[in-house]
C-alpha cells in the first residue's frame, strides 16, 4: 500500500509539469498540456505527526521519462530506490549497509497508477477512479478519495502548483487528522536528455 | 496485503517453541553493585529508527519507527520509508490504538509491541536484584514478578545487552545495543539490536535516526 500512496504522489508530481499557465477550468487544463519528455527534480518529504516535535525530513530525487519510466530515490535518512522501467518494477533499500532488491513487492497498485499516469499525460484529471478532482483557484487540485476504504488511508491529496506555469510547490498527502506527508520539490528541470541507464541500476 | 508488511506482523507471532532453549545461566559472585538503571532514559524522549527486520527463514523488511516515551507512558508510531503510516498507538497503563492498517489491527501486535518497547525503554519494576559477572561485563539480574528474570549485562565498551527469561527460565528476548558517541547526559544507544528466542529467531535492528530530548 505504500507504494501506491508514493506512486500515487509520483504521478500527481508527473502531471503538473504538463499545466501551463494555470487554466482554471479542467477543459482549458487540458487543451494546455504540452507534450513532456522527461522531469527531474529534487525533493524534500516532511513526514508530520502530531506526537513528533518536529516532522522527519527525507531528501531525494525523481526522474521521470516518458512512457513510463520512473527513479524516485531517497538519499537520506533511509537510501531507497524505486525503479520502474519498461513494465518492469523494481526497489532497492539499504540493509546492512548494503543496497539489496526488495523482494516479493505487491505491484498492483503500482500498475493502477501507471495507468492513472497515462490520463494524466494527456491532461485528464477527473478521470481517476480512486480520486475525484477539484480545481481550487488556478493554483491547487484536491484529489478525495470516492471509496470509503481508501479515505481510511487517505483523506486527501493536496497539489500546490507554483508560480512558474509547469511547475509545482508540493504534494500534501493528508492521512488523518494526526498525520500528513509534503513533498516540496525544487529544481524541477523539464525535456533534458536522461540515460536509460538511471532506471534500471540502483 | 503487502508481504513486506506481513512479515513485520509476524515478528510479534512468531512461536519459539522450535528454536534451541537458552537457559538462565548461573551467576558468577562480584563484588560490584553497578548501576545498571544508568541504560535507561530519563524524562520524556523521542526517538525516530530505521527499522530492518528478518526472519529465521531470511525473508526481511524495512520500515521507520517513532517513539515517544516518557515513563511509564509510550506513544508509537509505525511507518514506511515513504511516510505511509501503518500503525500507531499510545501506552498508558492501558493501551490506544490510534491507527492500524490490516494487518496491524490486532490487539495482540500491538501487545507484542509495546512489550518490547517497554523492555528496550523502560527500567524493570523489580527490587529483587542480584549481582555477578561474566566475560563480557557486570551483570544485574533482576528477579520480576510473576517468573521473569531480567539479565542486564554492562560491557567495557559502554554498550550493553538485556537478556529477558521466562518463568520457565527459558531466554525469549535479548537486546543489543551499541553505545553512541560518549557524552556527559545520557545518550540514546546508536544501534539497537532485538532478538527473538535466540539467534536463528527473528530479529528487529534499530538504527537511531534522531533523538531528542523534551
Amino acid at each position: 500500500m505504500s507504494a501506491y500512496v508514493k506512486n500515487i504522489a509520483i504521478a500527481l508530481l508527473l502531471l503538473v509539469p504538463l499545466l501551463t499557465g494555470w487554466a482554471d477550468s479542467w477543459e482549458a487544463l487540458k487543451q494546455q498540456t504540452p507534450v513532456i519528455k522527461s522531469v527531474r527534480a529534487d525533493f524534500v518529504q516532511e513526514k508530520h505527526l502530531k506526537i513528533l516535535s518536529r516532522p522527519i525530513i527525507s531528501r531525494g530525487v525523481f526522474i521521470f521519462q516518458a512512457p513510463g519510466s520512473l527513479r524516485w530515490e531517497y538519499f537520506s535518512p533511509i537510501k531507497n530506490i524505486l525503479l520502474i522501467h519498461n513494465g518492469r518494477t523494481k526497489k532497492f533499500i539499504r540493509r546492512d549497509g548494503r543496497l539489496e532488491e526488495e523482494q516479493g513487492m505487491s505491484l498492483a497498485a503500482l500498475q493502477i497508477v501507471l495507468q492513472e499516469i497515462s490520463r494524466w499525460l494527456s491532461g485528464n484529471f477527473t478521470e481517476n477512479s480512486a480520486f475525484s478532482a477539484g480545481l481550487e483557484n488556478k493554483r491547487r487540485i484536491i484529489f478525495i478519495p470516492r471509496e470509503p476504504a481508501m479515505a481510511r488511508l487517505i483523506n486527501k491529496i493536496e497539489l500546490q502548483l507554483s508560480d512558474t506555469p509547469g511547475l509545482i510547490d508540493s504534494v500534501t498527502i493528508y492521512e488523518g487528522p494526526d498525520s500528513y506527508t509534503r513533498l516540496i520539490f525544487t529544481n524541477a528541470r523539464l525535456n533534458q536528455e536522461i540515460d536509460n541507464s538511471l532506471f534500471m541500476k540502483k | 496485503m503487502k508481504p513486506v508488511y506481513c512479515l513485520f506482523f509476524m515478528l510479534f507471532l512468531v512461536s519459539c517453541a522450535d528454536r534451541q532453549a537458552v537457559y538462565l545461566p548461573p551467576l558468577a559472585g562480584t563484588t560490584e553493585m553497578p548501576d545498571c538503571r544508568k541504560i535507561y532514559p530519563q524524562g520524556r524522549w523521542q526517538f525516530v529508527h530505521s527499522l530492518e527486520f528478518s526472519l529465521a527463514d531470511g525473508k526481511k523488511g524495512n520500515a521507520v519507527g517513532v517513539t515517544v516515551i516518557d515513563d511509564p507512558v509510550i506513544e508509537c508510531a509505525l511507518m514506511t520509508v515513504e511516510g505511509l503510516v501503518l500503525f500507531a498507538a499510545r501506552y498508558d497503563r492501558g493501551l490506544k490504538i490510534k491507527r492500524a492498517i490490516p494487518p496491524f489491527d490486532n490487539q495482540e501486535f500491538a501487545g507484542g509491541l509495546i512489550r518490547d518497547l517497554q523492555l528496550i525503554f523502560f527500567p524493570p519494576l523489580s527490587e529483587d536484584i542480584q549481582y555477578g559477572k561474566n566475560d563480557n561485563g557486570t551483570i544485574c539480574r533482576y528477579r520480576q514478578s510473576a517468573g521473569p528474570w531480567l539479565d542486564i549485562i554492562l560491557s567495557t565498551d559502554q554498550g550493553w545487552r538485556l537478556n529477558q527469561y521466562g518463568p520457565d527460565k527459558i531466554r525469549n528476548r535479548s537486546v543489543t545495543a551499541r553505545p553512541g558517541p560518549v557524552a556527559r547526559q545520557w545518550q540514546p544507544p546508536e544501534y539497537l539490536e532485538l532478538t527473538a528466542c535466540d539467534a536463528a529467531g527473528y530479529t528487529l535492528k534499530m538504527t537511531l535516526v534522531s533523538a531528542e530530548k523534551l
